[in-house]
């Protein structure tokens, strides 16, 4: 038997009911163990020393947390798969790391996070930017018309310029998104692109009460932006982005 | 077209996985493949069934890596 953990939350003289969570593909009742301020929430769970970081154990993970911040209003999350031995395990986790965990949930206290995702067709922002610079313009007809004497430089050329055109539409993309969301948000984070197709990838920290003036600025977002980008939208979650914990 | 797109990264995925296992040689370039899958899942590009039977190798593919 293992401790499947998922974060800290600050300790309650309420008596709590907490429902059971979806994980690792059963629901699962779950514990708080209290330390002082700190409390720290896990499932107990028959797994292997390590667990697979599937899609759908992921996914689980983060909706159960998404619940219990639901429950408590500020959690700490700490990563995907940690797991410790025993109970004693947990309580000696928030005896060495007390002051650590203590001045995060204050730090972090009453805010969840939203993620942001737009994405769009390569090929299509290509062409649109292609389309629209005219130095691309210029060297396209010169080498259809074969009047330049290095083609493969000039193809180069024109690749260089789309890819400069294709980065400031990211840069004005981010712009739009900060001038919209960032009266809302207390803090935001630009996480890595790590494809093509993503023209921005983005976390914000929001107090929870202001979830409402969230969504609505992303809705007034969304009717302003260009019919090739998509959005995907999604919390509200545990600071993930916004919480580093380092424990010992 | 963006459905061009993400079948392409996945048959690509494939081709890696199928027939050359040694293409991957460090599990950063499995995990950058995984995150390339996430995006065509999340652009609507791939069905939940073609990510998690694609997933499934990958992850095959990168805990050999990182048991080497």
């Amino acid at each position: 038997m293992k401790f499947y953990l998922f974060g800290a939350v600050p300790a309650s003289d309420k008596e709590l009911d907490l429902e059971a969570v979806e994980i690792l593909g059963e629901k699962r009742e779950v514990s708080l163990l209290e330390e002082g301020d700190v409390g720290f929430l896990f499932s107990e769970a028959e797994v292997g020393s390590k667990l697979r970081a599937s899609r759908k154990n992921v996914q689980t993970h983060a909706e159960a947390l998404g619940e219990l911040i639901s429950s408590f209003g500020t959690l700490a999350p700490v990563p995907f798969g940690t797991l410790l031995e025993s109970k004693e395990e947990v309580r000696e986790l928030i005896g060495e790391n007390y002051d650590q965990l203590k001045g995060t949930l204050t730090k972090i206290s009453g805010q969840v996070e939203f993620g942001l995702k737009a994405y769009w067709d390569s090929d299509e922002i290509a062409k649109i930017v292609g389309e629209e610079n005219e130095e691309v313009q210029k060297i396209k007809k010169k080498i259809e018309k074969g009047s330049v004497a290095n083609s493969y430089e000039e193809t180069l050329k024109v690749g260089e310029l789309i890819e400069e055109g294709v980065e400031k539409r990211r840069g004005e993309l981010k712009e739009d998104i900060l001038e919209h969301l960032g009266p809302v948000v207390n803090d935001w984070k630009e996480n890595e692109l790590f494809d093509e197709r993503m023209a921005a990838n983005m976390a914000f920290l929001i107090d929870k009460s202001e979830e409402g003036q969230f969504d609505q600025a992303m809705e007034e977002l969304g009717e302003t932006q260009p019919e090739y980008l998509s959005f995907n939208y999604s919390g509200p979650w545990p600071p993930f982005n916004f919480v580093e914990l380092e424990l010992n | 077209m963006p459905f061009q797109i993400g079948k392409k990264v996945l048959l690509e995925i494939k081709r890696k996985v199928d027939e050359e296992r040694g293409a991957y040689e460090s599990p950063e370039e499995v995990m950058g493949d995984l995150k390339k899958l996430q995006v065509s899942l999340e652009t609507g590009e791939i069905t939940i069934e073609e990510y998690d039977e694609r997933e499934e190798e990958l992850l095959e593919v990168l805990e050999e890596l990182q048991s080497d």
